[in-house]
């Protein structure tokens, strides 16, 4: 019983000590003078030094507070265990789109006191944009970055091809079939990637139709629009413009193998970078002559319980409504500010890359917020498109289907 | 007694076509899991923009060391390995050594709801483990008397964002004490009765008679365990707040995000990641497969 | 003498319950409480943050009606179907083929094993490329034999098979190491006895080698099924559910309610669904392989 005894001893010494050693954990650091802001993000590797320098440029611009960026995998997750744990942090840069789903859990503060405050005119900001902040009558943050989609195209290609960027869908078609290439059976070239079933409500809106119905309770996409879309959609698939799975993995733009696709802001800091010369215009219009595009893109929210929102604040005002601030910004990531003044600023008019993206921004919109809205598009609608896609349904039948599924989903969150 | 048999010149072709055949198949198999292996090492060595263009190649025309480079400074990935380590290692001592007593002693020794504290175990390796993450964070969290917290759990931060966060809840894991459980079992019972019989207490017999017989047993669970540290992603992203404490596979996965995919640093990171469970597994191997030899006596 | 048994028996009992201590704590601090945590969730609105309300049988009702439930659900047992028997078959036929202790099969068991060590994501780009429709070996290869690759993770019914291929392919090896200890096991007396009597190779497999190693088939049908029916990181590294929904899981369903649309309450409802079916379905491997789970 002794060595017994002794053994349960040691065994649980074992543990507690393991245990113990194992409770230390790294101690944070401490700055005098400024307050500490912390600024969480899911941007990780150049992008995260791009927001350091951003950081950066507000500590030395003054002396009160002290920006510090913390990288997240998965921000929106760290953000709600923070909140589980009572740990946030002060400032989010984040994707707008999720702001009305956390708001409706209270996980975000109000700013309309200090927009007040500090007479902060929010016409400034990008309609669509700043919609997205808002719920209910209140604002839960600024909108910071945005993009939208544009047609981009090889200069190269095009014009060994004799041909000029298209404007309307019938103008993309003839194009697309000029410029695709095939070697007997297999694709050499393809002239558009119709590779991103999500953005058919952007199509759909070229064609004159639009995604759900006015009060948004049910979905409006099975349509005489819809099946032009997808009508469509098929006439590039049967002329042999694209095959499923065609450029995936590789940047099929850059390395000339694709003529033409749909991209945004994002792609052109790795364009650059390759020897692709390449030109941007704004989408095509629809045959009834309808503008559309599609507008995405980040804001800064402060979170509930956030120790230090005041500093936060300064940092949200310092960046979004300073207009400087956020073309430097640009100069150093390639993203759109979403201050109106500032993307009008001449570093983007006067840029071949970015007038085409500042145009479309006047009727670029934001996808619908109503709950459930998410998953018609990603539930219902785009599995049913990459069917379409597939050749495994008809247009009739993936609309359909989508229809049904997607209204189920809209009744369910109601 | 071995039987020496010399034989016939028939059976003798035909097992040297078993062993061709055998030989091809072993040869396929490795190509099907070496390949993928080579390519991401030439991947790793490939310069940016040859990874895109060139990227069936298999031996690079420009072989560059700068994804590995640059892995180290762009970030902590030194200190991320330590931490993948520390992680890795300690809770295969903890699961080897208390996996090893509990499953010797749900195999081996007899008492009343042996079969319930099985069951149980056995039970809760079913539950998948995504429906436990956020209460397991809970429960860390406010954790009495961890990391500034008193009696109720309030004030501190549990045992958040520390090594403990992702040691202690998988320190001796239900499959650590099934595995060894199996193992045990399929060991005779009459060791033990005849050390008892000698008057040798229950933990000696353990130490001294049964887990001396584990050892192909014990190398296997270390490696599973030692991997499951090393690889785990997604339970120390949610635990630990602090850069500076994130494992190599969180770090990996920083190089893949949704607009471009570092491919030359993942590929270089990978094969960094991937030595060290190499290298137990090598080591452990011999502890797996003993000669014939040997195995007879059993 | 009795009284020697009585003592040794209530020695072992006291041993038992010493040995078991650590195991049993951690388990009811770190599973037990957090699972009864989540059970009681499971019948509210938790989101995490926010105020909560209890809603009874709410969540499990609305699963019935859930569509996408449905879907996932079927998708997981398809899965499940295809990878259980194929990880097995796979995993005992390299233990066999490798079960010499020559240098040789020392070097093939370190290359079969080298899927095992990298990790999801590294194996999720590495497969990505190697299933490109275009350019990707897999295709390529087909191409040599004349056949015409299917469009892979880009078409609905193959992509799960995919998954499939590239999950047997990343896990065969530790559960080959897992038999290859249990065959040591296996009595050669035996073994050269039934060869003795004329018995062929498929004879000592199904009345030998089988039996003896009755307990690790067990145990790695047991693991097949529980990960299978968890299987979660491929569809969530690589095709996000898709294409046409075809690799949404169950667990991937999970995740995407719990931390998607911070429907917490209605993802534990889920968890403890496919909790029951997976002991079913252990249950019922347990009945097949001719063992209780007790003995």
């Amino acid at each position: 019983m002794n060595s017994t005894t002794r053994r349960v001893a040691s065994i649980f010494a074992a543990a507690l000590t393991i245990g113990s050693l194992a409770a230390c954990s790294t101690g944070g650091s401490e700055t005098g003078g400024a307050e500490d802001v912390v600024f969480w993000g899911s941007w990780s590797g150049d992008q995260a030094k791009q927001l350091d320098a951003q950081a950066a440029a507000f500590n030395a611009a003054q002396d009160e507070y002290e920006v510090s960026y913390v990288a997240q995998e998965l921000v929106e997750q760290k953000l709600l265990t923070g909140l589980a744990s009572g740990d946030v942090p002060d400032v989010v840069l984040w994707d707008r789109y999720q702001t009305s789903l956390y708001v409706s859990k209270n996980a975000l503060a109000p700013i309309d006191e200090y927009l007040e405050q500090d007479g902060v005119d929010v016409g400034q900001f990008y309609d669509q944009a700043f919609s997205e902040m808002v719920v209910d009558g209140e604002t839960f943050g600024l909108p910071l970055l945005v993009d939208n989609r544009s047609l981009f195209f090889n200069e190269d290609v095009l014009a060994e091809a004799g041909v000029t960027p298209p404007t309307t869908w019938d103008e993309l078609r003839t194009a697309a079939e000029a410029l695709t290439l095939r070697d007997g059976a297999s694709l050499t070239r393809s002239g558009f990637a119709l590779n991103d079933p999500g953005l058919f409500n952007i199509w759909i809106r070229q064609a004159g139709g639009q995604m759900l119905n006015d009060d948004e309770t049910e979905t409006a996409f099975n349509s005489p629009e819809g099946l032009e879309v997808l009508e469509f959609w098929q006439s590039l698939l049967d002329a042999g413009v694209y095959q499923v799975g065609f450029g995936e993995g590789v940047d099929a733009f850059a390395e000339g193998t694709l003529a033409m696709k749909y991209d945004g802001p994002w792609a052109l800091s790795g364009l650059d970078a390759t020897d692709v010369n390449y030109g941007i215009v704004q989408p095509p219009a629809g045959p009834g002559g309808d503008r559309a595009s599609g507008m995405g893109g980040f804001g800064l929210v402060i979170p509930e319980g956030a120790k230090n929102a005041e500093g936060a604040w300064e940092f949200m005002k310092w960046w979004t409504t300073q207009p400087e601030s956020g073309v430097e910004f640009a100069k150093i990531s390639g993203w759109i500010p979403a201050s109106i003044e500032a993307a009008n600023d001449p570093y983007f008019t006067e840029d071949p890359r970015y007038a085409a993206f500042i145009e479309t921004m006047q009727y670029a919109q934001v996808r619908p917020r109503v709950a459930g809205a998410s998953d018609v598009e990603g539930k219902a609608l785009i599995p049913a498109l990459q069917k379409f896609l597939a050749g495994e349904i008809d247009a009739a039948g993936a609309l359909a289907e989508a229809q049904a599924l997607g209204d189920q989903i809209l009744a369910e969150n109601r | 007694m071995t039987t020496v048999r010399i034989a016939a010149p028939a059976v003798r072709a035909r097992r040297a076509v078993v062993k061709a055949i055998w030989l091809a198949a072993v040869i396929l198999v490795s190509i099907s899991t070496v390949m993928p292996l080579l390519w991401t090492l030439a991947t790793s060595l490939k310069p940016e923009g040859d990874i895109v263009s060139d990227y069936l190649q298999l031996i690079p025309s420009n072989p560059t060391l700068e994804n590995y480079r640059a892995l180290f400074v762009d970030g902590p990935f030194g200190r991320y390995l330590l931490n993948s380590f520390v992680i890795a290692f300690g809770g295969t001592i903890t699961n080897l050594f208390f996996g090893g007593l509990a499953g010797y002693a749900l195999a081996k020794l007899h008492f009343r709801g042996r079969n319930f504290v099985f069951g149980l175990f056995l039970g809760s390796m079913m539950i998948p483990a995504i429906v436990t993450m956020i209460p397991t964070f809970l429960v860390l969290r406010y954790f009495p008397f961890a990391g500034g917290n008193d009696l109720l759990g309030q004030g501190g931060s549990g045992f958040l964002n520390s090594y403990a966060a992702v040691l202690i809840p998988f320190a001796a894991g239900p499959f650590a004490v099934f595995f060894m459980r199996q193992f045990f079992g399929s060991l005779p019972d009459e060791l033990g009765d005849a050390a008892r019989i000698d008057g040798a207490s229950e933990f000696r017999i353990f130490l001294q008679v049964y887990l001396p017989l584990a050892k192909a047993g014990l190398a296997v669970l270390g490696i599973l365990t030692f991997q499951a540290g090393w690889n785990s992603f997604l339970w120390p992203l949610i635990v630990l707040n602090n850069p500076e404490m994130l494992t190599v596979q969180v770090g990996l996965s920083g190089y893949v995000n949704e607009y471009q995919t570092a491919y030359g640093a993942l590929m270089a990171g990978t094969i960094i990641a991937s030595l060290p469970v190499l290298i137990v597994f090598i080591f452990s191997q011999r502890y797996i497969v003993q000669s014939f030899a040997e195995s007879g006596t059993k | 003498m009795s009284g020697a048994i009585r003592s040794t028996r209530r020695q072992q009992t006291v041993n038992a319950w010493i040995f078991l201590a650590v195991p049993l704590v951690l388990f009811v601090v770190f599973l037990l409480v957090p699972i009864v945590i989540a059970l009681t969730l499971s019948f509210t609105d938790y989101a995490v943050i926010g105020d909560f309300d209890w809603v009874g049988i709410d969540n499990y009702a609305r699963m019935f009606e859930d569509p996408i439930f449905w879907i996932a659900l079927r998708n997981t047992a398809y899965y499940t179907a295809l990878y259980v028997p194929l990880g097995l078959v796979v995993a005992l036929a390299t233990a066999m083929l490798l079960n010499r202790s020559t240098r040789t099969a020392r070097i093939f068991r370190t290359l079969f094993y080298i899927p095992v060590v990298s990790s999801t994501v590294a194996t999720a780009a590495i497969w990505f490329w190697l299933l490109n429709p275009q350019y990707g070996l897999l295709n390529v290869t087909l191409g040599w034999f004349g056949i015409n690759g299917p469009a892979w993770l880009y078409d609905s019914q193959w992509a799960m098979i995919a998954i499939v291929i590239m999950s047997v392919w990343a896990g065969f090896g530790a559960n080959m190491i897992i038999f290859l200890a249990a065959l040591q096991g296996v009595p050669t007396e035996l073994v050269e006895a039934a060869r003795l009597d004329g018995a062929g190779a498929w004879r000592v497999l199904w009345y030998v080698t089988l039996p003896a190693i009755s307990r690790s088939t067990f145990l790695i049908l047991t693991l097949l099924l529980i990960a299978a029916f968890q299987v979660f990181d491929q569809a969530y590294v690589l095709t996000k559910g898709g294409p046409g929904n075809s690799t949404l899981t169950l667990v991937y369903y999970i995740y995407d309610r719990g931390f998607g649309r911070l429907e917490m309450g209605y993802a534990s409802a889920l968890s403890f669904v496919l909790f029951l079916i997976i002991l079913v379905f252990s249950i019922g491997n347990a009945r097949a392989t001719g063992r209780s789970t007790t003995r």
